[in-house]
């Protein structure tokens, strides 16, 4: 098997002196003679090109062969990985395509040592070999907000692959071991017919394994004791991507070497990870002088100690923009923050960074604060039975909760460090009080010294959100409906609302009302629109006035009326085929309440009669009242926080349409006989 | 006065003058002072709630060595007043480009920041972080690229990353970039929740007018102001007050609404196989298109071919079919098979440029062999437009009269057949004369769509027939709307309970089938009927779908069928000894696509069309229709919509038919009230509820 090196054949080659020159025309003649040598294919090929008449998913535009990947580490404390993946094509479009042969890897640690590619003709015997050339590599990240080496390798000659060819590559990478586990992924948006995964160890050293989810069995044990091997069969594609809430269930395998190099190796413990992981990070959280007048400067006039903490917390996800910087810090960039007053002098930091300058400032307010570990949005990526840092994405800020927080505070209980308030200074739409609802029901790393430890986040940490609609108006006879309206949103849902308006114009705000209230009441105009933000409460208010035309359908001698009109008609989308996973339902408390002067002339004919309804997962209630020509109508729904299966999902589905097909129901009068 | 001098004083003085002169950089430095006033200013004087404003945006473009290189100098002064709303906005970076070592695009990147005090920081060279977006690995397969190396295309972003922003502050841009020019650019001279306060523009028009005549176009241009100095070649575009943009649906193309300017160079010298010593075209101001028409004719020409395989291939089509028309729809779908089949090996983008002309018969006959497939190699990758040129020799070996017709794009621009510029008719398509009637075909746009019919952005305006000095457009109408038709039908019982259960057909033709048949052109066939479930359950949320069949996702020419059955739990509302429910069960949800109050651009719809349903529900057993009203029709030419309800006396069931037609291509500002209060009136409609009640039980009292 020939191997280019992707390093020789790009930008090192300019510039070479003449013994260069010639070093290249030998290399030259020997990539031709060994190419000549390797006009067949590689036997792993030839095994996935024999299955390719398997009779799996016969209709399926794209089929992976073969998906094997091995992992080998080295005494030196390097690991190397070759990917190799044999993939049927059987129609030209498809959109999965494009990406099927992307790799990410770290450019700054991590070294592609080479890149190949055949496509077997439709005939499975026609071989055509292309190395490096055919390859491009791209910058992951293409925004102003992060600065690292991550990049892309993928394989640009889709087009030279006709229908029922079989596109084959092979990249082979090299990787420092570092603390983070190898972690391998088999999840994928195409049917695989075949999957294999092998680890070897350094000679000696050992190696250690967990399989995320419960899909993939246990290996085998390689023939000479140094490494496991796991086999699995068909599967067909999965949809990861479904909708924004869907967690799919985990798909992978951790491989960590037992090597001496790696500090990690004999970690079983979460407390025993958290001290280690603390001991990196808090020698850094210092405080310099410039940081400490900061931070009495920003506190000299504010007073308790909530309001301190929320000026700082304010302040660091305001002033400090979002810059990830991951080009110093060795192996160990992902995990160490910049110091906190560079942070602050430069006005720019990530995640960890963030976090760090929070810590420190608290720090210097006589706080005991910590950097804390999760994943920002799949709450099922950390298990607790597996202590390491490759699934942590995100760092937030705990801070010890005094006697009596304020109520729907997220506060973490259980732990050896007390009940803690989590605040996430990155997330600049949550503020003190609230925490990302894509950061619910996961687990979390408190960093200390001692009493560190693994946690879970309730998934209705702090109840939930709180979402008041309260209407106030009159229908005069010709069935025009003036409404005025107070929309009130607390929590997640009132700090998410907050930072949409903040970040818009109030043209903006504006037409977004009247689409939502056009939706609800057909021609309908909004005037009057207020709008107040309450930090210390993250409450936001909405007030506007309606004018409804048309809000009475004539029926025979009878006047429809449906009064429910304030709040949206919440559905959720069908859970697609072949989902295996999660749906986050965000805890929540909805009032509806109206209060409206019917038109005169008319009495009641029907009033729909209060409803009820409990379930595990959600309550519904709505009650009618007449007061004179006043109707008073009250609609409550509560929904518990929680991941939902399939099952509770189609259940929860079902519950909401009932509610909705009983809050829908309309008034019906009569006019009353003249007198 | 040197001659005087020593050497060595020489090269004191030469030496200082070079330090003098030799700092262009510095020098070409726009930086303003700030005044204390506009340091003050806490809100936008003209747009109060915007984060931030432009104060100054100058803009040079210098296209005096065009075509071999393009100089672009942006400077922009903005005033924050919200630094963090503002921060998303700023975006002080560019990209440079090289190819195989050849800088395409290089430049350099400049900042100052004067903050609300007055101090000032500069971002200079130093401030600038670069990186990689792209770098392909790309070895040539040459002998001497394989020895020296060539390094492949490369994409480098290089830019200041400010951190925070604070309120107040002016930030101050500046970009020098030179480039690679293309023949077309345009210029959005506004930007997204930024207002302008000063724009200039200056353009600096090649010299070259040989080779190329100039096509500059402001565009929404009633705030900007143009002065075009002939003499120097110069055009200098000035404006105030700009607002920022605004986003509106079914507004177009940014183009449509942006003030912009938009430059286009077009070649006077033709390079044609059929005319190999070049042919000077002149235009006059009659005919202001004889040489775009003259070139476009070659480009066609070149490459379409009359031979016996093309003969063979379109007797074989036509069969024992002797109608003319029936003979080029063959034709047109057995390319547009091709095409389909070719797609995605077919190099899209700009018709215009020779490298994408095959010019080989052979290559092109080669198609007409079944499944066949297109061989691009180093030298010449297949367009588009060969496939076009290759439905033109299959026309013209059938003895069709076919010509090459360009067309412009109506959501992009509004056209107009006096600007004349080759870039204003991006896109192509077929024309047929039979019997002395045109008929248009375009194989190749990527929606199925059946003969005669042309994408609907091609369509509304004209078309230039390409021909050899001759400027001729022809008319190209939108299809009527009954040619874009979507037919619901439903025969459904409803239960006690309230629920609503029944078999359903779908019918789409015309454009709506097209969209949908190219959606799932990209799912296998077992994907189709799961997409087309999703699909189906989704509009009627809630409901239970089950697909029964569905028709023919290939053939554009038949419109697509879809049959389902569907359960929708609690369709109808229980009222005691009532019901109410929705007639229009298709549209029943239906709402207007206009909630603003006011609008700003025109509305342009994308293609005609029509709606029908027809839909019958048996009531259940016992109950009488106790709503004696129908809902509000609106009938009309252009717009129209009409319902009506009635009660079958046979079968008891409620039985509603639906009409709509949207017979409007576009509609102006003026005409938003009308059109708005014309869909809400149709939304009232649709949503209309029905009451049913239980009959009272009747007794039969038998006399004596």
């Amino acid at each position: 098997m020939h191997h280019s090196s992707l390093k020789s054949s790009s930008s090192e080659g300019r510039g070479w002196p003449l013994g260069g020159h010639l070093c290249a025309v030998f290399g030259l003649f020997l990539l031709c003679f060994s190419s000549g040598l390797a006009a067949g294919m590689p036997a792993w090929l030839a095994s996935a090109v024999a299955s390719k008449s398997s009779g799996f998913e016969p209709e399926a535009k794209t089929l992976v062969l073969l998906d094997s990947r091995s992992l080998a580490y080295a005494a030196d404390g390097t690991e190397v990985l070759v990917l190799r993946q044999a993939v049927l094509f059987r129609q030209p479009t498809d959109p999965f395509r494009e990406g099927i042969t992307g790799l990410s890897f770290d450019a700054k640690t991590s070294e592609l040592r080479s890149a190949n590619a055949w496509i077997v003709g439709a005939d499975g015997k026609r071989t055509e070999r292309l190395d490096g050339e055919s390859f491009r590599q791209e910058a992951l990240h293409s925004s102003q907000y992060f600065h690292d080496l991550e990049k892309s390798v993928y394989f640009t000659d889709l087009k030279k692959v006709a229908p029922g060819c079989i596109l084959a590559w092979e990249y082979e990478l090299r990787i420092p071991v570092g603390v983070f586990d190898e972690q391998q992924d088999f999840s994928s948006r195409v049917p695989v017919l075949r999957t294999v995964f092998e680890a070897k160890s350094a000679a000696g050293a050992g190696l250690l394994w967990h399989s995320g989810g419960s899909r993939i069995g246990a290996p085998m044990v390689l023939p000479d004791g140094e490494g496991y091997r796991w086999e699995l069969g068909p599967r067909p594609a999965g949809n990861p991507g479904w909708f924004a809430d869907f967690i799919a269930e985990p798909f992978f395998i951790s491989v960590r070497s037992l090597n001496a190099r790696n500090p990690l190796a004999p970690i079983r413990d979460w407390s025993v990870l958290s001290a280690w992981c603390a001991g990196q990070v808090d020698p850094l959280l210092v405080a310099d002088a410039e940081l400490r007048n900061r931070v009495a400067a920003r506190v000299k006039d504010v007073n308790g100690r909530w309001d301190r903490i929320r000026s700082l917390a304010t302040m660091v996800q305001h002033e400090i923009s979002y810059y990830s910087d991951h080009r110093k810090g060795g192996i160990l960039s992902g995990i160490l923050p910049h110091p906190p007053s560079l942070v602050l002098r430069q006005g720019r930091g990530d995640c960890k960074d963030k976090a760090g300058l929070m810590v420190a400032m608290l720090r210097v307010l006589g706080e005991q604060a910590y950097c804390v570990m999760l994943n920002y949005d799949n709450p099922k990526a950390v298990s607790e039975e597996w202590p390491g840092l490759s699934t942590f994405d995100h760092v937030i800020v705990a801070i010890p909760a005094d006697a009596d927080p304020p109520p729907g505070w997220p506060v973490l209980e259980g732990g050896p460090a007390g009940r803690l308030v989590l605040l996430d200074v990155t997330d600049a739409s949550s503020p003190l009080g609230t925490l990302p609802a894509v950061e619910l029901g996961g687990a979390a790393l408190v960093l200390a010294p001692q009493s560190g430890t693994l946690l879970r986040i309730p998934a209705d940490i702090g109840g939930g959100s709180r979402l008041e609609l309260r209407g106030e108006g009159r229908v005069d006879g010709d069935g025009v409906l003036r409404l005025k309206v107070v929309d009130t949103r607390q929590g997640g849902l009132g700090a998410s609302r907050h930072w949409w308006r903040f970040t818009r114009r109030r043209e903006e705000l504006v037409r977004a009302l009247e689409a939502r209230v056009q939706a609800a009441m057909v021609g309908s105009s909004v005037a009057g629109v207020t709008v107040a933000w309450d930090e210390t409460k993250v409450t936001d208010s909405l007030g506007y006035e309606v004018a409804a035309p048309g809000v009475l359908q004539t029926a025979g001698k009878l006047v429809l009326f449906s009064p429910c009109m304030l709040a949206g008609s919440p559905s959720l989308p069908a859970w697609g085929p072949g989902q295996e996973g999660w749906v986050r339902l965000d805890a929540l408390v909805q009032e509806e309440e109206l209060d409206l002067e019917l038109p005169a002339g008319f009495v009641m004919e029907t009033l729909p009669a209060d409803w009820s309804a409990t379930d595990v997962l959600m309550t519904g209630s709505l009650s009618y009242r007449i007061e004179g020509r006043r109707l008073l109508l009250r609609a409550t729904r509560t929904q518990k926080g929680a991941l939902l299966g399939r099952q509770e999902y189609d259940q929860l589905g079902r519950s909401l349409q009932k509610f909705e097909s009983m809050r829908r129901r309309p008034l019906l009068l009569r006019r009353a006989p003249e007198l | 006065m040197l001659k005087l001098c020593k050497p060595p004083t020489a090269w004191i003085f030469g030496l200082l003058l070079l330090v003098i002169c030799g700092r262009p950089a510095r020098g070409e430095e726009p930086w303003v002072k700030a005044q204390s006033a506009e340091l003050g200013a806490k809100v936008s004087s003209f747009e109060p709630d915007a984060p931030a404003e432009i104060l100054n945006w100058r803009i040079d473009v210098n296209d005096r060595q065009f075509p071999e290189k393009r100089r672009f100098a942006e400077y922009v002064r903005y005033k924050v007043y919200d630094g963090e709303r503002a921060g998303k906005l700023l975006k002080l970076s560019m990209e440079t480009r090289m190819h195989d070592g050849y800088r395409v695009v290089e430049g350099s990147i400049l900042a100052r920041m004067t903050l609300p005090d007055g101090t000032v920081r500069l971002y200079g060279k130093e401030a600038v972080q670069e990186r990689e977006l792209v770098k392909n690995t790309v070895k040539r397969p040459g002998f001497i690229d394989s020895v020296f190396g060539a390094t492949g295309v490369s994409v480098k972003e290089h830019f200041i990353p400010l951190g925070s922003l604070p309120s107040g502050a002016i930030v101050e841009v500046y970009i020098q970039q030179s480039m690679m020019p293309s023949r077309l650019y345009d210029l959005s001279l506004q930007r997204d929740r930024l207002p302008v306060r000063n724009l200039e523009l200056h353009v600096k028009v090649a010299t070259d007018e040989q080779s190329f005549t100039h096509q500059g176009l402001l565009v929404n241009s009633t705030l900007l102001h143009i002065e075009n100095n002939e003499k120097a070649n110069n055009l200098d575009i000035t404006g105030r007050d700009l607002p920022s943009l605004r986003e509106e649906p079914l507004a177009g193309d940014l183009s449509l609404h942006s003030a912009a300017f938009i430059s286009t160079y077009t070649s006077r010298r033709m390079a044609s196989d059929k005319h190999a010593n070049g042919i000077r075209i002149q235009a006059t101001t009659e005919k202001p298109w004889l040489v775009i028409s003259t070139i476009e004719n070659s480009w066609f020409e070149d490459n379409t071919f009359v031979s016996d395989k093309f003969k063979a291939k379109a007797a074989a089509l036509a069969g024992s079919s002797t109608d003319r028309i029936e003979q080029a729809r063959r034709i047109h779908d057995f390319v547009q098979e091709v095409f389909l089949r070719n797609e995605d090996r077919l190099q899209a983008g700009y018709f215009h440029d020779k490298h994408y002309g095959r010019g080989d018969e052979r290559q092109l006959e080669a198609l007409l062999e079944p499944g066949a497939l297109v061989k691009n190699d180093d030298e010449y990758r297949y367009g588009v437009s060969d496939i076009l040129r290759f439905e033109m020799s299959l026309l013209r070996s059938a003895g069709f009269q076919v010509e090459g017709l360009v067309l412009p794009n109506r959501m992009h621009l509004q056209f107009s057949p006096k600007h004349a510029a080759a870039a204003f008719l991006a896109d192509q398509a077929c024309a047929i004369s039979i019997d002395g009637t045109w008929y248009l075909s375009n194989p190749c746009s990527g929606e199925p769509l059946p003969f005669g019919m042309l994408p609907a952005k091609n369509c509304g305006s004209v078309g230039l027939l390409a021909r050899f000095n001759a400027q001729d457009f022809i008319d190209v109408p939108l299809p009527s709307p009954d040619k874009t038709q979507e037919r619901n039908l439903g025969n459904f019982v409803l239960g006690e309970d309230g629920t609503l259960a029944g078999d359903c057909t779908l019918i789409l033709s015309g454009y709506n089938a097209a969209s949908l048949r190219k959606l799932m052109s990209g799912a296998a066939k077992d994907k189709q009927a799961e997409l087309l479930k999703e699909a189906t359950a989704q509009f009627h949320a809630g409901a239970e779908v089950e697909i029964l069949s569905h028709g023919d996702l290939v053939d554009p020419n038949k419109p697509f069928e879809l049959r389902y059955r569907l359960r929708i739990p609690n369709f109808a509302t229980l009222l005691e000894d009532r019901m109410v429910l929705q007639p229009f069960v298709f549209h029943r949800r239906t709402s207007s696509p206009f909630s603003a109050k006011e609008r700003s651009h025109p509305i342009i719809f994308p293609y005609l069309r029509q709606e029908y349903d027809k839909v019958s529900i048996l009531l259940p057993e016992g109950y009488e229709v106790e709503t004696r009203e129908a809902p509000a029709s609106s009938p009309g030419k252009a717009l129209s919509y009409k319902v009506a309800l009635g009660l079958d006396p046979k079968t008891h069931a409620l039985l509603s038919v639906r009409e709509f037609t949207l017979g409007l291509p576009h509609v102006s500002v003026a005409g938003y009230p009308v059109i708005k209060q014309w869909h809400e009136s149709i939304a009232l409609s649709d949503q209309y509820k029905i009451v049913i009640r239980k009959k009272s039980e009747s007794v039969t009292v038998q006399g004596h």
